[in-house]
């Protein structure tokens, strides 16, 4: 996850390049594009404002529900109502949090789309090249499913070649394994409750 | 050398060097605000050099969000330590959610603890409250609801959502005290009427079951809708439940009510 989320960065001031597909799966993810940029350059916002419309862009493309459950494994099974609940809710503010903070400042990336092909049986992946004015250009590609109310939200996220979604049911896994559903609860909690940075003495 | 002695050296070198430009801590905070955090961590670099503990603490943040810098939680946790060193309640907090999580620092829940304690000592709310679920949850500390329940009601009397929640689970199950169903509901109230969406459940729960508090229907939709209206998972079956068992005039009254709070009912 740590490696993976330098990606979002990506969204601000991209440069899409002509080859845009009418797929989708490639629309969604040039959307998503276009929505950052336009958070970007509406000036006049706080940082707070911006972050909390990155949040509503990203929850509206990333299938939360989805992702969580998959991440869980099998211990989804073993987990009772309100821990799953408690779950859903945190793991989705969790990964909502690092990527609208990530994109709430302007960091010169830009994204070109290079590419598009099928996985698996319903699935597309988006490819897309980001360009840093420091350092080596990292190639990050995007799962995109079809969902029964043919609307496309992503799944997985691959930032050289690392996926997103199964560092984190690695991760998980091992913090279930030692403090059970309710330590994972509090490792989310602890993650999405660190105090912000402040004015105040 | 130990930190005491750096720090000392620190200090006197700080005075004896000029600083580089006018490190200003505004400037930073003014320069954060607009999203431009280069220059929030130039200006508070030196700042946090020098031992100011705000400084410090907050290039923590940025570290740890990776804002202006690669991210890093690593630094992260190395600036929160001195911060926290220098008592800096914030960064003793984050310091300690850091050890929870293994974030820049080895998972380990009995130093998350210590420093959860030193910011509850010292009245921070979040950090009493966490410290309340370590011992709920036996993490880290002997378990034991006695001292969760402690620990929740210093946060939850300084307003803390969570804490308010969790005080009144703890007086409805008897854990850490012994059931006081009147007291339950006093807290789910509190924290329901700051607009936290599982207390506003259980709160309608409360009002269904007349536990606690008399017997009302209406009650029981208006605070389980409001929960739903904050996409709480449960609520939506509540609602059709509740909902089902009462009059259509007396469902309408509700429904106005909510839509004075600008939620529609479903």
């Amino acid at each position: 996850m740590r490696r993976v989320v330098g990606f979002l960065i990506v969204l601000a001031g991209l440069a899409w390049p002509a080859l845009a597909s009418a797929q989708g799966a490639s629309q969604l993810i040039q959307q998503l594009g276009g929505q950052a940029i336009q958070v970007l350059q509406t000036t006049g916002g706080s940082l707070e404002q911006r972050e909390r419309q990155f949040r509503a862009i990203l929850s509206a493309s990333f299938d939360m529900p989805g992702i969580a459950r998959f991440v869980l494994g099998r211990h989804w099974q073993q987990a009772n109502d309100e821990q799953r609940q408690d779950y859903v809710q945190l793991f989705t503010e969790y990964v909502l949090q690092t990527y609208s903070a990530r994109l709430g400042g302007y960091s010169g990336e830009t994204l070109a789309l290079t590419g598009e092909r099928p996985a698996g049986q319903r699935d597309t992946v988006v490819t897309t090249r980001i360009n840093r004015p420091s350092g080596a250009p990292v190639d990050a590609s995007w799962r995109v499913r079809q969902g029964d109310d043919s609307r496309f939200r992503i799944i997985d996220v691959e930032v050289a070649g690392v996926s997103m979604t199964l560092t984190q049911r690695d991760e998980f896994s091992a913090v279930v394994q030692r403090y059970g559903i309710d330590g994972l609860n509090e490792v989310l909690r602890a993650r999405t409750t660190k105090a912000a940075a402040t004015a105040a003495r | 050398m130990t930190w005491i002695t750096q720090a000392a050296l620190a200090a006197v070198f700080s005075l004896s060097l000029a600083l580089p430009a006018a490190a200003d801590f505004d400037a930073g905070w003014t320069a954060y605000e607009r999203g431009d955090f280069a220059t929030a961590l130039k200006e508070w670099q030196p700042l946090a050099e020098r031992g100011d503990r705000r400084a410090q603490f907050n290039l923590g943040v940025l570290y740890d969000q990776g804002k202006g810098v690669d991210r890093s939680d690593k630094i992260a946790a190395e600036w929160w330590l001195k911060a926290a060193l220098n008592g800096s309640a914030l960064a003793q907090h984050n310091l300690g959610q850091s050890y929870i999580a293994g974030d820049g620092v080895p998972q380990d829940m009995a130093m998350a603890a210590s420093w959860l304690q030193r910011a509850a000592v010292g009245g921070h709310a979040p950090a009493q409250y966490t410290l309340g679920k370590l011992h709920a949850y036996g993490m880290g500390v002997a378990r034991s609801d006695a001292e969760a329940l402690r620990w929740y009601v210093l946060s939850a009397d300084r307003g803390n959502e969570r804490a308010q929640y969790n005080l009144g689970k703890s007086y409805r199950d008897g854990a850490g005290a012994p059931k006081d169903l009147a007291e339950a509901v006093k807290w789910f109230r509190r924290a329901a009427d700051a607009g936290y969406a599982k207390a506003q459940s259980a709160l309608g729960q409360r009002y269904l079951k007349g536990e606690g508090v008399e017997k009302n229907l209406g009650e029981a939709l208006y605070w389980t809708a409001l929960s739903e209206a904050q996409d709480l998972d449960r609520a939506e079956d509540d609602r059709a439940e509740i909902k089902a068992q009462m009059a259509a005039t007396d469902v309408e009254a509700v429904r106005k009510r909510l839509a004075e709070r600008g939620v529609t009912l479903k």
